[in-house]
């Protein structure tokens, strides 16, 4: 299972259909990590998605503190294949992406990407996300390559939420999920309040 | 995972990166969508676009309406031809918009 801090308003909307209605990702594989003016809000730290707590703690923490307390906490069960994760988690996949961060970190695709995208005062590495998209269309101009069909459908990854208790840490305190892909939610349900005393 | 399942040794994976950083988002949408075969590559300038393929560029320039433009830098080199100009006119507004329904705010 896995967790959303959303408002009321869109909480209600997403459980009365069982889906979100969109996923803040670019449909356009031009995007590969740019700018797109017609986007008003920057990539998260994993990329443009739809971004999942593991922890019910933390998300509700993230709830309160951000969201505000007209809020809700969904509970998803959504199905990812291991196919289709790009699994930061996972210290060889961690090491391939750094590989490449630090091979384009002098190409003109990286200074395009860290002149355009800011980091948040928040947390949020818009830049780090950016460059994480940039580097799913690598993967994938790989695979093709390989002759095999590859489509990441979604990013998991430590993160750092930036809660009180953080005190402006930046060890990993929860893993997030950012599915690129809303097909792979199975169900949605709301967190019931008496569950939801942190 | 994904490399895991890739198989491919870290040498192979170093020769990527030297090879395969390439700047060339129209060509990788392209073969994304489907539209113009891997094998194949396309060297764009603001004025002419040089294709390895011949049959691609004549079927792109004939059959433009199904590739779909968000970023006005890019979408320009292609309104460099003139019948790309003539389905910006027509077409691709439109297509923009509804694209900007369609997609971001979760």
């Amino acid at each position: 299972m896995l967790y959303h801090a959303t408002n009321e308003e869109n909480a209600n909307d997403i459980l009365k259909t069982k889906k979100i209605k969109r996923i803040k990702q670019h449909p356009n594989p031009i995007y590969q990590g740019r700018r797109q003016h017609h986007i008003n809000k920057d990539p998260g730290s994993l990329g443009y998605g739809f971004y999942l707590f593991s922890d019910q703690l933390l998300a509700n923490l993230f709830r309160i503190e951000k969201v505000g307390e007209a809020s809700n906490i969904l509970i998803l069960r959504v199905e990812i294949p291991r196919s289709n994760l790009l699994d930061l988690t996972d210290e060889d996949t961690l090491k391939g992406y750094n590989m490449y961060k630090q091979r384009i970190s002098k190409e003109p695709a990286y200074k395009e990407r860290k002149k355009a995208f800011r980091n948040s005062a928040s947390g949020q590495s818009a830049i780090e996300g950016a460059i994480i998209d940039y580097y799913i269309g690598f993967l994938e101009k790989i695979y093709r390559n390989e002759g095999k069909s590859k489509k990441v459908n979604c990013v998991r990854g430590f993160t750092a939420t930036q809660v009180k208790q953080s005190q402006g840490s930046y060890v990993a305190n929860g893993i997030e999920y950012c599915l690129k892909n809303r097909d792979l939610i199975e169900d949605i349900e709301i967190l019931r309040e008496d569950n939801n005393d942190t | 995972m994904i490399l895991e399942e890739l198989n491919i040794t870290e040498e192979k994976f170093m020769e990527y990166l030297e090879n395969y950083i390439v700047e060339n988002p129209i060509e990788d949408s392209l073969k994304s969508a489907g539209l113009l075969p891997y094998e194949t590559t396309i060297q764009v300038t603001p004025k002419i676009i040089k294709s390895s393929n011949l049959n691609f560029k004549e079927q792109f320039l004939n059959d433009g309406l199904e590739i779909k433009f968000k970023e006005n830098s890019i979408r320009n080199y292609f309104l460099e031809s003139p019948k790309m100009k003539m389905i910006d006119e027509l077409e691709l507004d439109k297509d923009i918009k509804t694209n900007q329904n369609n997609s971001l705010a979760a």
